[in-house]
């Protein structure tokens, strides 16, 4: 993050419980080896499977979704191999709403939804760590355009 | 007039039924093998095929070469040559007889008419030339062979299955309490569904128990099936 660009991903926090869930099946397998039980190869194989599988989405859901603020636009990049770029102006945000559940307040992370003055769209940024310091810092940067752009005063 | 609003996506919650589902199925395949040994997928199977073996047969006929796998309930072995292994302590049987008894064994046995190619599963207790092998901490010990052990007998108590097993055999077969008596001389006999007790004695495996569909090609030519 630097002061000229905020560049954030959807955070892991989100994922506690896929990481929960790994971790459940993970220590289950140790246990089931360390107190030589009985076992299924097959079973552990799936096991095995599922936590590899589990933690390649989180990664790959992660890294899908970028959003930048920078002193000109807000740009939400999607996609891993095949990107689409949606470019903000900032002069157009109107608005930004922050939106925690009690698990997202419990953890610090939240969603934020940025209106636009047409209303025929927002921007949705889901699910980002520290949702107060991105409005703060989305919000000085439109000051900042606001006072130093052509139709700045 | 329309905009995004930040919602939740129905289909992200079916996601998350799902894989909790997947988790929760995941993880109930790990825990009820290890911690009910009582239950057993292939304990399911044999029990189905049971009722399907209904030919009551007794065979003694040359040794073919065969792997077995499932829970017996008593395994006898007598051997003059090999190394077994109890959990991680080597048993070196000596060269002139051992007796060895695994109680509630769960495993393969892969044999010949010479050789014990493979042992490998896990058992209540082991008994070595008299020396009685009980779990300390767990409930079963580990069991397993280090290359081939030479045998002269090998006793499997209940029950053995042996899905199919084929080939050219010299011997007797005794179906239905003697009702019919074949006896063979290098015919290629085909076995299907055995369940029963297997005992291999003398140069000669003895079969007792019942079997769903009984072949013998060759003089013979008999078919049988439950």
């Amino acid at each position: 993050m630097s002061k000229e660009v905020l560049s954030v991903r959807v955070s892991r926090k989100l994922y506690i419980p896929i990481y929960i869930m790994v971790f459940i099946l993970i220590s289950t397998i140790i246990f089931i080896k360390i107190t030589g039980r009985e076992f299924d190869g097959l079973s552990i194989r799936i096991a095995l499977i599922f936590s590899v599988l589990g933690l390649m989405f989180t990664e790959a859901h992660r890294f899908r979704n970028v959003y930048q603020v920078d002193h000109q636009h807000l740009t939400h990049i999607t996609g891993v191999l095949f990107k689409t770029t949606k470019k903000t102006d900032l002069l157009a945000v109107s608005d930004a709403e922050l939106k925690q559940n009690p698990w997202q307040m419990l953890l610090g992370f939240g969603d934020v939804n940025i209106l636009v003055f047409s209303r025929e769209s927002s921007t949705a940024v889901k699910n980002i760590d520290n949702p107060k310091k991105f409005i703060n810092f989305l919000e000085e940067s439109i000051d900042q355009k606001r006072g130093s752009g052509p139709s700045g005063h | 007039m329309e905009h995004a609003e930040i919602y939740e996506n129905p289909k992200n919650h079916h996601l998350k039924v799902i894989v909790f589902l997947v988790f929760a199925i995941v993880l109930a395949l790990l825990i009820v093998p290890s911690f009910y040994n009582d239950f057993s997928f292939t304990g399911f199977t044999i029990s189905n095929i049971t009722a399907n073996s209904s030919i009551k047969i007794t065979a003694d006929l040359t040794i073919p070469a065969l792997k077995v796998n499932g829970n017996f309930e008593n395994v006898e072995i007598n051997s003059n040559s090999g190394d077994l292994y109890v959990e991680d302590e080597k048993f070196r049987l000596n060269p002139r007889a051992n007796y060895i008894i695994f109680n509630s064994y769960a495993g393969e046995i892969s044999f010949n008419d010479a050789n014990i190619s493979k042992i490998k599963g896990k058992a209540i207790e082991v008994s070595v030339n008299g020396v009685v092998v009980e779990p300390k901490t767990k409930e079963t010990l580990k069991v397993a062979t280090e290359g081939n052990i030479h045998y002269t007998s090998l006793k499997i108590k209940n029950k053995v299955f042996i899905d199919k097993f084929s080939y050219i055999s010299s011997g007797n077969i005794n179906i239905g309490d003697g009702k019919s008596i074949f006896s063979l001389e290098d015919e290629k006999v085909d076995l299907k569904n055995f369940i029963g007790d297997l005992t291999i004695e003398n140069g000669k495996i003895k079969l007792e128990g019942y079997v769903e569909r009984l072949d013998i090609r060759g003089a013979s030519g008999i078919s049988i099936t439950s």
